[in-house]
């Protein structure tokens, strides 16, 4: 009981701790860097969806770092060197993230800082593998909109789909198919994506309304298993949009024909068919 | 009172001989072009039949016409769900089939053919498509009870006879049919006009005939199923619909309309009534079997001081009240109450006026014997060979008595002059006829000669149309004063 209480203690002090290293006061920029960065990136704890930050600062010219960091776009088609990377990083181009060179020369600052110092720049994150059964449903349930978000963000639905959804339509088509985005962005990445989304659309849709840690990681729970294909045959009536629409068209004009079949049967050619006698 | 002048018309059916020449008349004036071949504005049909369109009479099908409902009179076919239902869909139209599908022959064929073995034959082809055609059907396919026991028998003002009246009207012996010329009733509370969502349909104002304004028609077709007549028409070619003009232009420049001009039988009779429109509202509203005294009671006396003050306070000029005065309807429908409406039950007021048919039992066949001596001239009223209620479906909304009325006045009138020319019928029986129809010597005169001797310009008293006033109600005349006369439709050409 005692050693209970006392594990509790460490772990909820932990975090206060590593955040109150060296002087106590984390760097300025760990707000932005938390948001906007440490979805994809660490700086010293080893790649994520992208590089490790360490010792980027040394590696690479300030101006090019800050038009990195600023306007990514700029560079991914073009710099040689970024493209190897992109190539390297499983094509995950990185966002243009809308950051103002105040908070950039902020960023470059903080790499610089932490690679030289530990600091404590994501947050804590409970690993997928420890979800049960009653989790992933739960995020089945909240990826449908069958359970609301706390905070009112809207379903992953509407824009994203499942491959085995169980929904008769499939999902939305505005976003990316994310069946394997466990694969692709990792637990920590997930985890970033879902609570911090770097990804333009996804920041303004969920930037007020924020996923909570329970909440993402119900989410990611159920996208590993999607990931793993556990789900892969359960949509056997999974539909397309355009041929659900085909098929309810097809079936509102045969209930409007039935409805309304004796419109055009005339009444000259019925008296003739019944040989004069009332149908 | 609000005195408005009509042109109104009356078929006199004790003379029609189903000749068809006033349908013809009118196909080749006005609905000989591509989109109205299968229209006819001038129809005539055999009673009983199903005439044309098939069964227009069943409203059941067809929803013309006004009736009663949430205490007070409106369209059959609308109402805000059915309407917004059937919009694009209408289901209540005739089909084309209903109609006929308009069919010619390949004449050329008997020219051009190249030589052969056999002779060349004219192949029926569908004026709307073109192609070989089997003829199934024509605007007069009953005609004589051709088809009896499938058009003859399916006319549905034969449900109001019982099932042993019906069977006894189609035995061979028994056999009786009558004309029915139709055109458009220029009714003074059209439902076609009160159907038309794009206010295309109108009523003159000078002269109450119905006119379409092709430039305003937006082909919705509302106006053909509210017709209880089935007497608009859509035209395929242009998409919108059409109607009887009632010739307004031969009318403009004083001629008879075509159909009244041709007709051999000399049945038809035109000429302008004065009415209260103030009634129109009333009349509509009256139960069934009161419509045709109702309608009669709107049309007033041309020669009442107080109807001439009135009308001439309503802008009605001086010789149009004349013309009303020698009006040759006014004294069918109101002086002598001989002449009925058709199918008034579905509260229009059509202003066309129909004579109902006597057709007397002439002879009797028993024991093999064809008997022609009968115990009283032209026999009585309820021994005739359609029963009274089948002739008070048509004109008299059901109620017998005005039918009965005209039949009876007919009937003294003839007695009157069977009298006058043979002298071969008890005096006492023709003064009681004549008493009993409220029918004066001089009066049965003056129906025997309208009926039998009157010239054209007392069959046909049309009032002046005063065009010149209702062009200036619409504009400046002075507008176009130099700018019309002789000229060049093509420049001269000079030089080679």
């Amino acid at each position: 009981m005692e050693l209970r209480v006392l594990i509790a203690g460490l772990l909820i002090a932990l975090p206060v701790v590593s955040l109150a290293a060296e002087d106590g006061t984390p760097h300025p920029s760990t707000d932005v860097f938390v948001t906007k960065c440490s979805s994809c990136h660490s700086v010293g704890e080893g790649d994520r969806v992208g590089p490790d930050l360490k010792g980027v600062t040394e590696r690479r010219k300030p101006d090019w770092l800050a038009t990195m960091i600023k306007a990514p776009s700029r560079l991914l088609d073009s710099d040689p060197e970024v493209r190897a990377l992109l190539a390297k990083y499983n094509n995950v181009r990185m966002p243009d993230l809308g950051l103002d060179d105040e908070q950039v020369a902020g960023l470059i600052d903080l790499v610089a800082h932490c690679s030289e110092h530990a600091c404590q720049l994501t947050p804590e994150l409970r690993p997928v593998t420890e979800a049960v059964e009653l989790d992933a449903a739960h995020g089945r349930a909240l990826f449908l909109g069958t359970a609301m978000f706390t905070n009112g963000g809207p379903s992953c639905i509407s824009c994203h789909t499942v491959s085995g959804t169980g929904a008769m339509i499939g999902g939305g088509t505005l976003a990316k198919d994310i069946t394997n985005v466990f694969a692709r962005l990792g637990d920590d990445g997930l985890d970033a994506a879902l609570r911090n989304p770097s990804f333009p659309l996804m920041n303004k849709v969920f930037g007020d309304h924020p996923l909570s840690a329970e909440e993402a990681f119900a989410l990611r729970a159920y996208l590993y298993d999607a990931n793993r294909g556990k789900h892969q045959g359960a949509g056997v009536y999974q539909l397309s949009v355009p041929m659900a629409s085909l098929i309810g068209a097809i079936a509102v004009l045969i209930l409007l024909n039935t409805a309304w079949s004796r419109r055009l049967r005339g009444v000259r050619r019925e008296l003739v068919r019944h040989g004069g006698r009332p149908s | 009172m609000d005195v408005r002048s009509q042109i109104s018309m009356v078929f006199h059916l004790d003379k029609c001989i189903g000749c068809h020449t006033c349908s013809v008349a009118c196909k080749n004036v006005w609905t000989d072009r591509r989109g109205a071949e299968y229209m006819w504005w001038n129809n005539v049909e055999t009673k009983p039949g199903t005439g044309y369109p098939t069964k227009w009479e069943d409203q059941e099908k067809y929803k013309g016409g006004f009736e009663k409902k949430n205490g007070g009179v409106d369209l059959r076919a609308v109402g805000r769900i059915r309407g917004a239902a059937t919009v694009f869909h209408n289901p209540s139209l005739p089909i084309i089939d209903d109609y006929y599908e308009p069919f010619t022959y390949t004449y050329e064929d008997l020219i051009n053919a190249p030589e052969g073995a056999d002779q060349p034959v004219a192949k029926p082809i569908s004026m709307i498509t073109g192609e070989p055609m089997k003829i199934e059907a024509g605007p007069n396919w009953d005609d004589d009870l051709g088809g009896s026991p499938i058009y003859a028998a399916n006319d549905p003002n034969l449900d109001a006879l019982s099932s042993e009246e019906r069977t006894a009207l189609f035995e061979v012996q028994r056999l009786v049919f009558f004309y029915l010329p139709r055109i458009c009733n220029h009714c003074a509370n059209p439902a076609c006009v009160a159907s038309c969502p794009s206010g295309a349909l109108y009523k003159r104002g000078e002269d109450g005939i119905v006119l379409l304004n092709q430039e305003r028609c937006r082909g919705w077709r509302f106006c053909v199923t509210a017709c209880p007549y089935k007497k608009t028409y859509f035209n395929w070619g242009t998409g919108k619909s059409e109607k009887c003009i009632l010739c307004y232009p031969r009318l403009e420049s004083g001629q008879a309309p075509a159909c009244f001009h041709s007709c051999v039988g000399r049945i038809r009779y035109l000429g302008n009534l004065l009415y209260d429109a103030d009634q129109i509202v009333d009349a509509i509203n009256r139960p069934d079997h009161e419509l045709v005294e109702a309608q009669r009671d709107m049309i007033l006396d041309p020669f009442d001081p107080a109807v001439i003050a009135a009308a001439r306070a309503n802008g009605l000029a001086p010789d149009v009240i004349e013309a009303a005065q020698r009006s040759p309807v006014y004294k069918f429908v109101k002086l002598w109450s001989l002449a009925l409406p058709l199918h008034a039950e579905h509260r229009t007021l059509p202003m066309l006026f129909y004579v109902p048919p006597l057709l007397p039992m002439m002879a009797s066949v028993g024991d093999g014997i064809y008997d022609t001596s009968i115990d009283q001239f032209l026999g009585t009223i309820d021994s005739y060979r359609l029963p009274l209620k089948y002739m008070a479906s048509l004109f008299g909304a059901g109620n017998e008595a005005p039918v009965r009325h005209a039949l009876r006045k007919q009937l003294a009138t003839r007695m009157y002059r069977r009298q006058v020319t043979t002298d071969d019928l008890e005096e006492a029986n023709v003064r009681l006829a004549l008493s009993e129809t409220d029918t004066t010597a001089e009066q049965a005169e003056a129906i025997y000669r309208l009926t039998s001797l009157a010239p054209f310009d007392e069959r046909f008293v049309i009032p002046p149309m005063h065009r010149e006033e209702a062009i200036e109600m619409l504009g400046d005349t002075a507008d176009a004063k130099g700018l019309t006369g002789l000229g060049f439709r093509e420049g001269p050409q000079r030089g080679a």
